[in-house]
């Protein structure tokens, strides 16, 4: 019995995991209409006592809420007597009707039955019942029979497969596998045994008169067909028409990562993610084939049903403004990935349709862990890892620095004179950086009875920046239950709550940590000795603050609560039509508190003051499903989905701060200083109301038809265009479904799609449309009187930018896929992308109404490439996905260009023909050997000498200015390449993930300064080699303060070739033998090692090739501005289910 | 099977009740759809269009524009804004042209507004028809100095629109000036004689007929000129202040009985509500202001090689109490700057390249001046205008030269207060030098030698390259880039 027991589990989780999802689908199977008709037409006006088999197993299934597998093809035409379908026991119910049928039944786990012939009778031609249980073989002279022993293993894993079924063709017994994988049995000794195994292939072994065979089953991609997650419902692979990548839970899980972004770095063709800030809990941008949109090109989330936009505006909320730049914290980071069981990401317009005025930057649907019914599971997830930098940037050290110094100082400094006397001096890099410990843990419990399943989830996650003062911890909660109150009502619901604690060391900009620690002079102590920090020395004044004090005395601290909450409701009104409705909401409170002590270091001090800052939003949405299913006489299946939903969001911010606290300890507001008090506030709203409805058609299971429809009406879209319209359609023809490919025994799979939509982008700012008033002042009798004017002229025309997609792709499966391609090409092109329009100033000098009017290109590439290279006891596979876009601007209308400002300089511009935001600037020729070369050559300056750059006269008329400026590079990869790496031998496993960008460039603004050589920062160990006059230099110029020629202009100089490999993730597993475990009571238990970013190959000086795009600004990609490195970690995990 | 439907009756249900949900106005802000509904929303509109008057591109560097290419005023060294219109080099590119319309096309555009909503309200007739009345007199001010200056302009008469086309082409110099003395008779008619308190400041019936005089006398509609002076004398609420200075001291310059219009400021409210004109004439780093104020941007001519007598320093006659007002030359002592600190002399040897410096709008450091701010108004039009226009007026109806006793008295008024001689007679040549040293600095010598017609022989005198065409600013060129249906003045 309590073998049997064990046995149930794991082949009940084994059914969870991979199949059930599948399976319910066919299960939940639809009557079908032949059938009845039939039925009426066989059985005249007996309807009562009889119906189709169809209808009574889907019956039986909802009474004895089991699932029932069947091939409608089988059960076609075949009707049993409703009474039959009476009694207590399923088993003896299935026995009764399938028996007479020729059908037989094998039962998996508790609840799953697979309906299949009944086996062949071939020496029972005149029995008209069989039962399985009282076969005795009655032809004589019978073989002599022996037992047959043996282990049945995966051949991928070499573990024991238990429960696998065995039947000897035969007599039609049958037995099972053990907890060990081993069987034995007593048959015929020229008897053949079939061995099969759900989701294995079956192998039939003819006997041969041996005692024991030993067989690996492998496993059976094709029956594995996986159901992915599409906008509102769900679809088998095999029928999806649109480009979607999907992102499972084991590739999620391979490396630790703090968001749910972070996680689908790499894993997906056409998707480019990229960590705008490395700090924990750090900023990512996602672009999902390419950037269409100077707004925004982030893609739409939806999170259990809920759509959440990865606004890092919206929900949280950041001082750096004040302090002249950084990045926003993440808005995403509040989901814990621990919790999403699968991540799809929508790309073409044919996937994305259904999200119309949303989906033009792509979707990705995010769907957490659900409870299956059964025995429950307790499982545990722990990791520990420490992380640190993985390359420091060579500046000079004290004895260096002084060197430098004596040269170019403006008075002597005493200590200097001795270089061989000094030592090393600080190391700024050395004390900002440190080794930075992460933790996770999560608790999980899943199960469930009959009616009601649950999936709980508790987390703990703590990640230290490797800059020091900077940590980010979450503490996240998740319950998800589904409950049946009757076969045709279902509930359930989902919750995730989350809090997060945002430690925040102010980067990512010139003022900045890292930046300024780079900047540091190395004479300069980091503490006295009493131990209080250090200042900046006497001789060298600096414009900078000790950056280790700054990073530690601040205290900037964002706090966010966040509930995803959605409830729904599902009914079904017909067999074939079922309606949902769902209502969320998305709450999120964020509470960002900053406080700066007073001060008195060297000669910097400063005051104290507290700024505080409130943001909330609340977010509801209500949607209400039809979908409608049929299958249509044999061939013509037909699914489809009517829609509406409304949603509407709301937040209101709050700001107020004070200075001058007298004391350091305590940092409430109502202590600062009254009379210098600021405040300010504000609130918004807005509000999408949805009609939409998708039709699936297949014809014979090969010509497959997607049409998608979608009316988005938006409070953001102006009067006279308030509601849009986003169609869609696409079509998919899977070839080898053909008969004239089925004899093409190695081509699995061959699908060739094209589809063709228009989609939309609303986040075009919430009143964009409208006119707005400006306050102004007027002066009357010495007075100052508030008055109001227009501020902008109202374009009521103001919609959404619009997204034109057509895709074309080819989906192909050889050797039964143990090779894998997913071609896909796409041109999207973006037009009515949302600008100002150039007025005349007789319009009063009032801000331009924004137009529909630019247009961008991208057009791109796909391929993924999943191969099978061994399998048996070892067991490779490799996965591969290459990615190409091609970006342009095709016109922006009557604006001009577009620049891309950082650090108040003008870096990138956007023109037409062009690639968005690509470097802008002066060309560097070379270094000016001599004075006479400097006056030969085209004027620069005045102040131009021997030693500077030479820039080059584009335009060739003599003088370098404004007009000899062009674009120095582009910021987008030529293309991405990931490769991973998965092996197993016995319980070991090996992940190696490689991460591939190539012919992106880099502005780096680091360099501006430390090879600036202007004032008396600290320098990059290189400007050793800068231009003397003894030592000239055709690479680095003169050092001078002055900087007459503007040397650190924004120029070809300071572009790097940004292309890396990556060695993102390796990790190695143990899973503990699942025979092993179940003894110890433990479904399985994993152990793992990982390192994250061991080694990265690049030409980039920088610390990090990998920048992304400036606070999510579709139109700064790539400008190094001190940013936040991403770090290398090493981890140590620990995963136990119970 | 009804309760089957339930659900999809609730959703039809809500379909309907939602709709309104899409009309979302901003929480945080004043919109045209809540806005402009009251007396009191249409009176803050109104004082919106004042605003642009306050802005440094019209009464700072707006009204530098038009003193540097007279024979008043210069730049203080090369300035790449003024030198070109000082030397008569400018083009649609330089700078304050492009940035005088634009400021004069915001008070159009302010006061267009004003009138358009003012229409769908309900607000009393004869309320209404003081704050159209205010409205149109903000307009005509600003276009009256848009045709001066650029010749035929867009005349633009309803709020820019996305609707309506934004691009119009020029009017002829006719219907500008149709427009200008409609929207000047209507503000006569309806605007009040005088506003008290908190209103102080605002346009009155006397500004508007003065300046309606003022346009007449421009068009050279003489009749209507001396009418319209006479009017305002008339009124009987205008004097001349008996002191000269005291329109530019900061206890009585603002709102005196001279003053028929000038634009309101303070000291050290919000950026743009102060008088930035001591920064921009003030002379360089010379200590006067607390806050280095004074940048030395426009400084009274330099002598020329062949006609050294053509500076302002030399236009005053002996005795002209309106010089030391007018100009600072080297070492005197001027009490009333920096009178906390017991006064101020300018240096042996002056602070600029012509050694003497501007005075009129030097206030020194007082606690009320700020950054680029001092408090006294700019003056657009004193009653001291008034009386030389209609003597001017007379003296054109008796063909350019008269010695009639009415003309005399009220331009002999002017005289007088300066402490000069009475004249006899006056003549085209005696009004010109009149206006030139009453109202040096006060952006009316430029219009005063064009309104002559002799800008071109009395710059030319003064050492300068002007041709005919440049009595007329170029038209901004990016607004031709914008605007195909315009076209550039002959001669740029």
């Amino acid at each position: 019995m309590e073998l049997n027991l064990q046995r149930t589990k794991i082949v009940q989780l084994r059914w969870e995991l991979r199949i059930l999802l599948p399976i319910l689908v066919f299960l939940l199977c639809f009557p079908n209409l032949q059938g009845q008709a039939s039925l009426t037409r066989y059985q005249g006006g007996a309807r009562d006592s009889n119906i189709t088999l169809a209808v009574a197993l889907n019956s039986l299934a909802k009474q004895y809420n089991a699932n029932l597998l069947f091939d409608p093809d089988q059960v076609k035409g075949k009707v049993v007597k409703k009474a039959s379908l009476q009694g207590k026991n399923l088993d003896v119910i299935l026995r009764k009707i399938l028996t007479p049928l020729r059908l037989d039944f094998r039962k998996v786990g508790n609840n799953n039955y697979i309906i299949k012939p009944a086996a062949p009778a071939v020496k029972k031609k005149k029995t008209s019942s069989l039962s399985p249980t009282d076969v005795s073989p009655r032809s004589t002279p019978a073989p002599a029979k022996i037992e047959v022993t043996g282990t049945i293993t995966d051949a991928e894993t070499g573990e024991p497969l238990i429960g696998v079924n065995i039947k000897d063709s035969k007599s039609g017994l049958g037995t099972a596998s053990d907890l060990d994988g081993q069987y034995s049995m007593v048959v015929e000794e020229n008897a053949t045994l079939l061995f099969s195994y759900i989701g294995y292939i079956a192998q039939s072994i003819p006997v041969r008169k041996r005692t024991r065979i030993n067989i690996s089953l492998n496993s059976d991609a094709t029956q594995l067909e996986e159901v992915v997650v599409v906008g509102y419902g769900s679809q088998k692979r095999s029928d999806l028409t649109g480009a979607l990548s999907s992102v499972t839970e084991k590739e999620l899980k391979q490396l630790p990562s703090t968001g749910l972004d972070q996680a689908l770095q790499g894993r997906a063709a056409g998707v480019l993610v990229t960590q705008n800030s490395g700090s924990p809990g750090g900023a990512v941008s996602i672009r999902i084939r390419g950037i269409g949109s100077t707004l925004t090109a982030e893609p739409l989330y939806v999170i259990d049903g809920i759509p959440v936009v990865n606004d890092n505006q919206s929900t949280s909320s950041n001082f750096s403004e004040l302090d002249g730049g950084g990045q926003n914290p993440n808005a995403l980071n509040t989901i814990n990935p621990s919790d999403i069981e699968s991540i799809e990401i929508l790309k073409d317009a044919s996937a994305t349709a259904i999200y119309g005025a949303r989906a033009a930057n792509g979707v990705v649907l995010i769907t957490t862990k659900r409870g299956k019914s059964g025995r429950s599971n307790i499982s545990f997830e722990s990791y520990y890892g420490v992380q640190e930098i993985s390359k420091k940037i060579p500046v000079m050290n004290l004895q260096q620095y002084a060197d430098y110094y004596n040269d170019i100082g403006w008075t002597q400094i005493e200590e200097f004179q001795n270089l061989e006397l000094l030592g090393e001096g600080t190391d700024w890099q050395d004390a900002v950086f440190r080794q930075a410990g992460m933790q996770n843990y999560q608790l999980t419990i899943t199960g469930g009875s009959e009616n009601t399943t649950f999936a709980l989830s508790g987390g703990y996650h703590h990640k230290e920046g490797i800059v020091i003062g900077s940590d980010f911890s979450r503490i996240s909660a998740k319950i998800n239950i589904d409950h049946k109150f009757s076969d045709r009502l279902k509930v359930g619901n989902s919750l995730l709550v989350s809090r997060t604690n945002e430690n925040i060391t102010f980067n990512d900009n010139s003022n900045g940590v890292i930046y300024t620690a780079l900047l540091m002079v190395p004479n300069s102590p980091v503490r006295n000795v009493d131990g209080s920090f250090a200042g900046p020395q006497e001789e060298i004044t600096l414009a900078f603050d000790n950056p280790v004090a700054r990073a530690l005395d601040t205290d900037d601290v964002n706090t966010k609560v966040r509930v995803l909450a959605n409830v729904y409701a599902e009914l079904e009104l017909f067999p074939w039509l079922k309606y949902r409705t769902e209502f969320g909401s998305d709450i999120v409170y964020s509470n960002h508190n900053t406080f700066f002590p007073s001060f008195e270091r060297g000669n910097f001090f400063g005051k104290s003051g507290v700024r505080r800052s409130l943001n909330n939003s609340l977010f509801w949405i209500n949607k209400h499903l039809l979908t409608f299913n049929k299958t249509i006489g044999e061939d013509h299946n037909l699914t489809a989905l009517a829609g509406f939903e409304v949603q509407e969001g709301r937040f209101e911010w709050l700001f107020a701060s004070r200075e001058n606290l007298p004391t350091n300890d305590l940092q409430q507001l109502v202590l600062g200083d009254a009379g210098q008090q600021q405040n300010n506030g504000g609130a918004g709203h807005w509000a999408l109301l949805s009609y939409f409805g998708r039709l699936n058609y297949a014809f014979k299971d090969r010509y497959l038809l997607t049409g998608t429809l979608r009316i988005d009406g938006s409070s953001r879209f102006g009067p006279n265009n308030r509601y849009g319209l986003f169609p869609s359609a696409a079509f998919a023809w899977r070839a080898s479904s053909e008969e004239f490919f089925k004899s093409f025994d190695d081509l699995s799979n061959l699908k060739f799609r094209i589809g063709y939509g228009a989609v939309g982008n609303q986040e075009i700012g919430l009143y964009s449309y409208s006119a707005n008033l400006r306050s102004l002042n007027t002066v009357l009798g010495n007075q100052l009187i508030t008055s109001f004017a227009p501020d902008n002229i109202a374009n009521p025309d103001v919609k959404w930018e619009s997204s034109v997609q057509t895709n074309f792709g080819v989906d192909l499966g050889l050797f039964k896929n143990r090779l894998e391609v997913v071609l896909d090409y796409y041109i999207k092109k973006a037009d009515g992308m949302l600008l100002p329009a150039l007025i005349p100033s007789t319009a009063g000098g009032l801000n331009p109404p924004f137009v529909n009017i630019g247009e961008i290109e991208n057009r791109g590439l796909e391929l993924t490439v999943r191969t099978q290279n061994i399998s048996g006891k070892v067991n490779w596979r490799t996965g591969l996905n290459f990615s190409v876009n091609r970006n342009e601007v095709i016109s922006l209308g009557s604006t001009g260009d577009l620049i891309g400002i950082v650090q108040r300089l003008p870096v990138t511009r956007t023109e037409e023909g062009q690639p968005i935001g690509q470097f802008y600037g002066y060309v560097m020729e070379g270094i000016f050997q001599d004075q006479a070369e400097v006056s030969e050559s085209p004027f620069q300056n005045d102040g131009t000498r021997a030693g500077d750059i030479k820039f080059a006269d584009l335009n060739n008329d003599g003088i370098i200015n404004d007009l000899d400026q062009t674009f120095l590079g582009s910021p987008h990869p030529d293309f991405t390449l990931n490769l991973t790496n998965d092996l197993s031998f016995k319980g070991f496993d090996l992940n190696v993930f490689l991460q591939g960008v190539y012919g992106n460039e880099i502005m780096n603004l680091i360099r501006r300064d430390i090879e600036g050589m202007a004032g008396l920062v600290n320098q990059a160990q290189i400007v050793d080699q800068r231009f003397r006059n003894l030592t000239p230099s055709t690479e680095i110029p003169r050092a001078t303060h002055t900087d007459p020629n503007f040397n650190r202009r924004i120029s070809s100089r300071f572009v790097e070739d940004g292309s890396f490999i990556r060695l993102r993730n390796i990790t190695l597993g143990y899973n503990l033998p699942k025979a092993k475990a179940l003894r110890w009571s433990i479904q399985s238990l994993r152990l793992y090692v990982s390192t994250q970013n061991l080694a990265t190959w690049t030409n980039y000086s920088g610390y990090d090739p990998e920048i992304g795009s400036y606070n999510q600004n579709p139109l700064v990609n790539g400008v190094e501005n001190g940013r936040y490195p991403t770090s290398r970690s090493y981890t140590i995990g620990l995963n136990a289910t119970f | 099977m009804m309760k089957k439907y339930t659900p999809i009756l609730i959703a039809a249900l809500l379909l309907m009740s939602c709709e309104s949900i899409l009309d979302k106005e901003p929480l945080d802000q004043l919109t045209t759809n809540n806005f402009y509904k009251t007396a009191r929303d249409i009176n803050s509109a109104l004082l919106a269009a004042y605003t642009p008057m306050q802005d440094v591109d019209w009464t700072g560097k707006g009204w530098m524009m038009l003193e540097v290419p007279s024979d008043n005023g210069q730049p203080g060294g090369t300035d790449p804004e003024f030198s070109p219109i000082d030397n008569f080099t400018v083009n649609g590119d330089t700078p304050p042209v492009g940035a005088y319309w634009a400021i004069h096309y915001r008070q159009v555009t302010y006061a267009n507004v004003v009138l358009d909503k003012l229409a769908n309200t309900e607000i009393e007739q004869t309320q209404k028809n003081t704050f159209e009345a205010e409205a149109r007199f903000l307009r005509a001010i600003a276009y009256f100095d848009l045709v001066r200056i650029y010749g035929p302009v867009p005349l633009i008469t309803t709020p820019p629109s996305y609707d309506e086309d934004l691009l119009f082409p020029r009017a002829s110099i006719n219907e500008v000036y149709t427009l200008i003395k409609e929207d000047l008779g209507f503000a006569s008619t309806h605007l009040p004689t005088v506003w008290t308190g908190q209103d102080l400041g605002r346009a009155t019936k006397g500004s508007a007929m003065g300046l309606l005089a003022k346009a007449h006398l421009t068009r050279r509609e003489f009749g209507e000129a001396r009418d319209r002076a006479k009017a305002v004398i008339d009124l009987g609420i205008y004097a001349l202040m008996d002191d000269y200075a005291s329109n530019w001291e900061l206890a009585t310059a603002d709102n005196n009985k001279e003053s028929l219009f000038e634009v309101q400021f303070t000291g050290c409210g919000a950026w743009g509500t102060g008088n930035s004109r001591q920064a921009f004439f003030a002379p360089w780093g010379e200590g006067i202001t607390k806050d280095r104020d004074g940048w030395g941007s426009h400084i009274p001519t330099s002598p020329v090689n062949n006609n050294p007598n053509t500076t302002i320093s030399d236009a005053f006659e002996t005795g002209d109490l309106r010089k030391d007002v007018t100009i600072m030359t080297p070492n005197t002592y001027y009490p009333s700057i920096n009178p906390e600190d017991g006064g101020y002399t300018y240096p042996q040897g002056g602070a600029s390249a012509s050694s003497v410096n501007i005075k009129k709008y030097v206030v020194g450091s007082a606690s009320n001046v700020c950054f680029m701010s001092t408090p006294i108004n700019a003056h657009v039009l004193r009653y001291s205008d008034v009386l030389l226009m209609y003597a001017e007026a007379l003296m054109e109806i008796q063909g350019g030269e008269t010695s009639s006793p009415e003309a005399l008295q009220y331009f002999n008024q002017v005289r007088e207060r300066a402490g000069l001689d009475k004249l006899d007679r006056i003549d085209r040549e005696i009004m010109l030098q009149e206006r030139r040293v009453e109202f040096a600095f006060e952006n009316q010598r430029w219009f005063d030698l064009v309104r002559a017609g002799k800008a071109v022989e009395t710059l030319t005198l003064h050492g300068k390259n002007i041709q005919d065409h440049h009595v007329l600013f170029p038209i901004p060129s990016a607004e031709l880039k914008i605007n195909p249906k315009l076209t550039q003045n002959p001669g740029y």
